[in-house]
């Protein structure tokens, strides 16, 4: 009865049909789409035929996102954001003056806007929305899922404000994606890249710093050492340049729409000086009577020696981490590593030409296209697994306002690791824990991720108490803790939630009332859904049990076959809890007999080992 | 508790390859990692998330000389945590101090100086190292157990050094 299922015209054929992943990288200055046709990655255009979206929001009489925003931050700086991303999962201690212009006065973070209160993450969907409907448009058809790629320096708010963000545009985000990884996929082992090479990824966007020390193998891609500064980009570079502007010419106080027109000089002088080794800088007509000034290469490198220096820093730390004293390739990602000033420090740095035959703004996308492609479905299973590991430390606060670390940075993706704790007074009933984020020694200068209380410790002497705290981070990089008092079971489990972002709530009626005026019936869309979960476990069992049947007893495997067959019964019905429930029965029942299988798959391929070092020795 | 070394079919021993520790480790990740289950249910998945996570912890552990002797000792049934706490000799932790005191001041010292405080540290370590080794291979817990304090303080020593040394240069 289930080999049936596994015969061609079984009713699984249309779920193994290709599926759809996009590769989104949001970035601070740009946004791009990407997807994998024909084994090749290529990036998605608009209508007038531009890949790159601006990210930037109008939010005036409508909702405008891209070019059209562009301009209009100059006219309408009030109801325009830019660079949203610098502000995503922040609070507003985190932010210099100039950030915090423009923001409503609450604790929250949040524009206020002619729409209303606008937060960084509500400002990220929008980008993400226009991107996917221009996939939708050019391939008619609605995607499968995305992998969305984020500042591998991203911390744990972060990440998780990115992943709302993706929520409430109604995408199914199939992975976080680290971007300097991304443009490693991207490249993977070309012509230049040779196998057990190690490389450095170096990655200047618009407001982000990553640089990523990886070893490029066939089958691996391993991440060794991460790194980088998740305010320092392009962006910093353009304010370097207007505080220069403002100095000679005298200017002290600015309105929003003149630092709106210096910083786009700004950026248009940087942009030029790449191309030339020096400009003329005319004063602006709204601001009469200012004298031209130029400004040369060599004077643009020595006003911005201090942020290059500090990207350096980034990078000698990642090489120590990586316990690296040379890299074979240095790979340039990000627009604004096409700076004159950012190849030479780099070529510099490594003592080599870098890379960057692969378009540094589009290279993420593409990555994360193929990525993407992988992780909805289509791979065959000889693509490369990518090994990726968390930014920053995390760690739990002890007595004395110190931290003491759980996972050290750099660890291995995905991870789970318990500590044991114990009670500090007698009679002690109850325990915060403050999870944070970091690598300093002290919380304030950490990032603060969640504070919760275990409760209902029964009263015993001081240490008596055995709490058990564990901390799981998964492949996004994204982190849960759960507590748990050993003698009694007492326990606490909590996802860190970003605190400033939006609440489930709020994400939850606002996917509502969007999706209300969507045409697919939510109710045939659940029940299609459960349907292909189900077809996709009798397939996989039926496949399982033919290949490692001998793993399992008769009454096991009958067992399966019963619960195989209850399901099997239930699938035609419309009525969408009993197949839920019979899937989860039937996934909890063949649990072990994954494990089993798991086991044998490793002990086969340790036993390889095994004979290719005998085969060494002789 | 989980014997890391069955996890790669490892001898339980101190002294490992570990060149051929990650080779196992690479070997088995690409089995159980998550993003090779792409499309499979989701419990197989989540079974290997689980799995992947164990590997990794594994071997962080196995990697690391003062994580696979302390879980050597574990795996005896040695409290690692109270050991953790347990102050070392008098004498040993005045020897420490000295060294630490001398590795501070590592930018005034000439180079001849410096390359003997250095020899002498990475020796204290192998010394530690291999006196772990002999106790715990001849099974006397205790006298491993107080080896394994001091090749933790030896440790943080070479640490230092090498953070010391980064900083002169």
């Amino acid at each position: 009865m289930l080999l049936q299922i596994s015969e061609p015209n079984g009713p699984n054929e249309n779920s193994r049909a290709r599926k759809l992943g996009l590769g989104i990288d949001l970035g601070t200055t740009n946004s791009l789409v990407a997807i994998k046709m024909s084994d090749v990655a290529h990036v998605l255009t608009d209508k007038e035929g531009q890949a790159l979206l601006p990210s930037v929001v109008n939010f005036g009489a409508e909702v405008t996102v891209g070019h059209a925003a562009l301009e209009l931050a100059v006219v309408d700086p009030e109801n325009t954001i830019v660079s949203a991303k610098r502000l995503m999962g922040r609070s507003r201690d985190d932010l210099n003056k100039n950030q915090q212009r423009g923001l409503i006065d609450a604790d929250r973070l949040a524009f206020a806007t002619r729409q209303g209160h606008k937060t960084p993450v509500e400002v990220s969907s929008e980008i993400l929305n226009v991107l996917a409907v221009r996939a939708r448009t050019l391939l008619e058809a609605e995607e499968d899922g995305v992998v969305l790629t984020v500042p591998a320096y991203f911390d744990d708010r972060q990440r998780q404000a990115t992943r709302q963000a993706a929520e409430l545009a109604g995408l199914n985000v199939l992975r976080l994606l680290n971007e300097p990884t991304a443009a490693a996929v991207a490249y993977g082992l070309d012509e230049h890249i040779e196998e057990s090479d190690v490389i450095a990824v170096y990655d200047l966007g618009g407001g982000t710093f990553d640089i990523s020390i990886l070893r490029m193998e066939r089958g691996l891609l391993r991440v060794l050492a991460t790194g980088g500064d998740s305010a320092l980009g392009g962006d910093d570079f353009d304010e370097m340049l207007v505080d220069w502007m403002c100095e000679r010419w005298g200017l002290s106080v600015l309105t929003s729409v003149q630092r709106r027109r210096l910083t786009s000089l700004a950026r248009s002088v940087k942009e030029r000086l790449s191309e030339t080794d020096g400009v003329a800088i005319p004063g602006p007509a709204e601001l009469v009577g200012l004298p031209d000034l130029s400004l040369t290469r060599k004077q643009f490198h020595e006003i911005s020696a201090g942020l290059v220096a500090r990207t350096l820093d980034a990078c000698k730390r990642a090489m120590e981490d990586a316990g690296v004293s040379q890299v074979a390739h240095a790979v340039l990602v990000g627009g604004s590593t096409r700076m004159p000033v950012i190849r030479d420090a780099v070529a510099a740095y490594f003592g080599i030409e870098p890379l960057c035959s692969i378009n540094p703004d589009e290279v993420v996308a593409l990555g994360a296209a193929l990525q993407a492609d992988v992780l909805v479905g289509n791979g065959n299973g000889e693509e490369a697994l990518l090994l990726d590991v968390i930014p920053l430390s995390l760690g739990l606060e002890t007595y004395g306002g110190l931290i003491e670390k759980i996972i050290p940075r750099n660890s291995v993706l995905p991870l789970a690791k318990a500590q044991e704790f114990t009670t500090a007074k007698d009679g002690q009933t109850g325990l915060v824990i403050h999870v944070l984020q970091g690598e300093r020694e002290r919380v304030e200068d950490c990032r603060s991720l969640a504070r919760f209380e275990l409760t209902g410790i029964p009263p015993m002497v001081a240490g008596a108490a055995r709490i058990l705290v564990t901390f799981k981070v998964d492949a996004d990089g994204l982190l849960e803790v759960s507590a748990r008092e050993e003698t009694t079971g007492t326990e606490a489990v909590l996802v860190v939630k970003p605190s400033f972002g939006l609440s489930d709530t709020e994400v939850a009626s606002m996917l509502r009332s969007s999706q209300e005026n969507a045409a697919e019936d939510m109710q045939a869309r659940q029940l299609r859904e459960a349907r292909v979960e189900a077809e996709a476990l009798l397939h996989s069992l039926a496949g399982a049990l033919a290949a490692d049947g001998d793993l399992l007893g008769v009454a096991e495997r009958g067992a399966l076959e019963d619960l195989a067959a209850e399901l099997l019964a239930v699938l035609d019905a419309v009525d969408i809890e009993s197949i839920r429930s019979k899937t989860d029965q039937l996934g909890e029942a063949s649990l072990v007999f994954a494990e089993r299988r798991m086991d044998r798959s490793i002990q086969s391929a340790l036993s390889g080992v095994a004979v290719s070092q005998l085969e060494s020795l002789e | 508790m989980t014997n890391y070394f069955q996890v790669f079919d490892l001898a339980p021993r101190v002294a490992i390859d570990v060149a051929d520790l990650q080779a196992r480790y690479e070997q088995i990740i690409i089995l159980c990692h998550p993003d090779k289950y792409a499309g499979a249910p989701a419990f197989e998945q989540r079974a290997a998330a689980k799995r992947a996570a164990d590997v990794n912890e594994a071997y962080e552990v196995l990697a690391h000389t003062v994580a696979r002797a302390g879980h050597l000792l574990a795996l005896r049934g040695v409290d690692i945590q109270s050991l953790e706490r347990q102050p070392a000799s008098p004498d040993f932790l005045f020897e420490q101090m000295t060294l630490r005191e001398e590795v501070q001041m590592l930018n005034t010292l000439t180079d001849a100086e410096a390359v003997a405080l250095s020899e002498r540290i990475t020796t204290a370590y192998d010394d530690a190292k291999n006196k772990f080794a002999y106790y715990f291979d001849a099974d006397d817990l205790a006298a491993a157990s107080s080896a394994w304090v001091e090749l933790h303080y030896q440790h943080k020593l070479t640490d230092e050094l090498s953070r010391a040394k980064r900083q002169v240069s």
